[in-house]
């Protein structure tokens, strides 16, 4: 549960959203999750869980719901 | 102010196009001259220098119609930026001039709509098809005139492109550039700025100069965000007639 939000925090304090936003996020869903907002999130997340995120990943990372399956790879439990 | 007479626009829209540009020391009484372009040009374009209020309105007077900010952009190689991340990505990212079936693939990708803040494609009074062949004939033009167009690449596979082109020695300008749709969401964007920049440095040269429009964020957000500065804008007015 502390993962989780942890997870979500990174989204709401990189990409402006609310909580209730997050579930259906999606890359280019809102205006700040574009490339530049891409990088912040993955190095945001990056850092809030000390891993080292591969590039298939960090290219496949196209939604909320996706990511929580990405991070789960480096054996974060959410 | 400058007018063109944009002919390569009879070719890529069907349109006849005439550009006027106006510099920060143009008077309102220049506008006079050019009412019966304005009035009779079939597609006209008009660019305006920012902070030139009396003439914005003046020219929107006349009916035309805003249609973006031309944002010209500069860097100085040595000021280029990337985080840390940006720079593991980028190091697994590789670049190669395109070949022939490379320019294929790039010209089907731009009739699927790569572009899709460019001004021809956002004005009802073109077509889709319109605006891709107007892309399609610039890349092949410049590649006449010895530009180069090169393929961004992902464990090669082509994930986007850019362009080049020397304008003077040791400047160069990329016209063109972007994702491909299937890696439009990858987080890869920012490639398209950076693949010129490394290309300019292994060329030894010292600046990029290039411009984007105020209607694709995610390109001015890239720019600012590795290291370019802003060299200049311009309020971009059209009239159909």
């Amino acid at each position: 549960m502390e993962n989780l939000s942890k997870y979500d925090q990174v989204f709401i304090s990189n990409l402006q959203v609310t909580q209730g936003m997050l579930s259906t996020l999606t890359y280019q869903s809102v205006p700040a999750w574009d490339s530049v907002g891409h990088m912040g999130l993955i190095a945001q997340l990056e850092e809030a869980f000390d891993i080292m995120i591969d590039t298939d990943d960090i290219i496949d990372f196209s939604s909320y719901q996706k990511g929580k399956e990405i991070i789960a790879k480096y054996g974060i439990t959410l | 102010m400058k007018i063109v007479e944009a002919v390569w626009e009879k070719r890529n829209l069907g349109v006849v196009c005439k550009e006027i540009t106006f510099e920060a020391h143009d008077s309102l009484e220049d506008l006079s001259g050019i009412k019966a372009l304005v009035e009779h040009t079939e597609y006209l374009v008009v660019k305006v220098p920012t902070l030139r209020y009396d003439l914005n309105q003046a020219i929107a007077a006349m009916g035309l119609s805003f249609i973006e900010v031309s944002i010209h952009f500069e860097l100085m190689l040595k000021n280029a930026l990337l985080s840390g991340l940006q720079t593991r990505l980028n190091n697994s990212i590789t670049y190669a001039e395109m070949e022939v079936r490379d320019l294929e693939l790039l010209f089907d990708e731009i009739r699927d709509g790569m572009f899709a803040s460019d001004r021809i494609l956002l004005d009802p009074a073109f077509t889709s098809e319109q605006a891709a062949n107007r892309y399609i004939h610039w890349i092949q033009d410049e590649i006449q005139r010895g530009a180069q167009v090169y393929k961004i690449l992902h464990k090669n596979q082509s994930v986007g492109f850019f362009t080049f082109k020397e304008i003077k020695e040791g400047i160069y300008y990329p016209f063109l550039a972007g994702m491909y749709k299937a890696f439009a969401a990858s987080g890869l964007g920012f490639t398209t700025l950076r693949k010129p920049i490394d290309e300019a440095i292994r060329r030894g040269g010292q600046m990029i100069s290039t411009y984007t429009s105020s209607n694709n964020l995610p390109v001015v957000r890239a720019h600012i965000q590795q290291g370019f500065s802003i060299s200049g804008m311009y309020y971009v007015f059209i009239k159909h007639n």
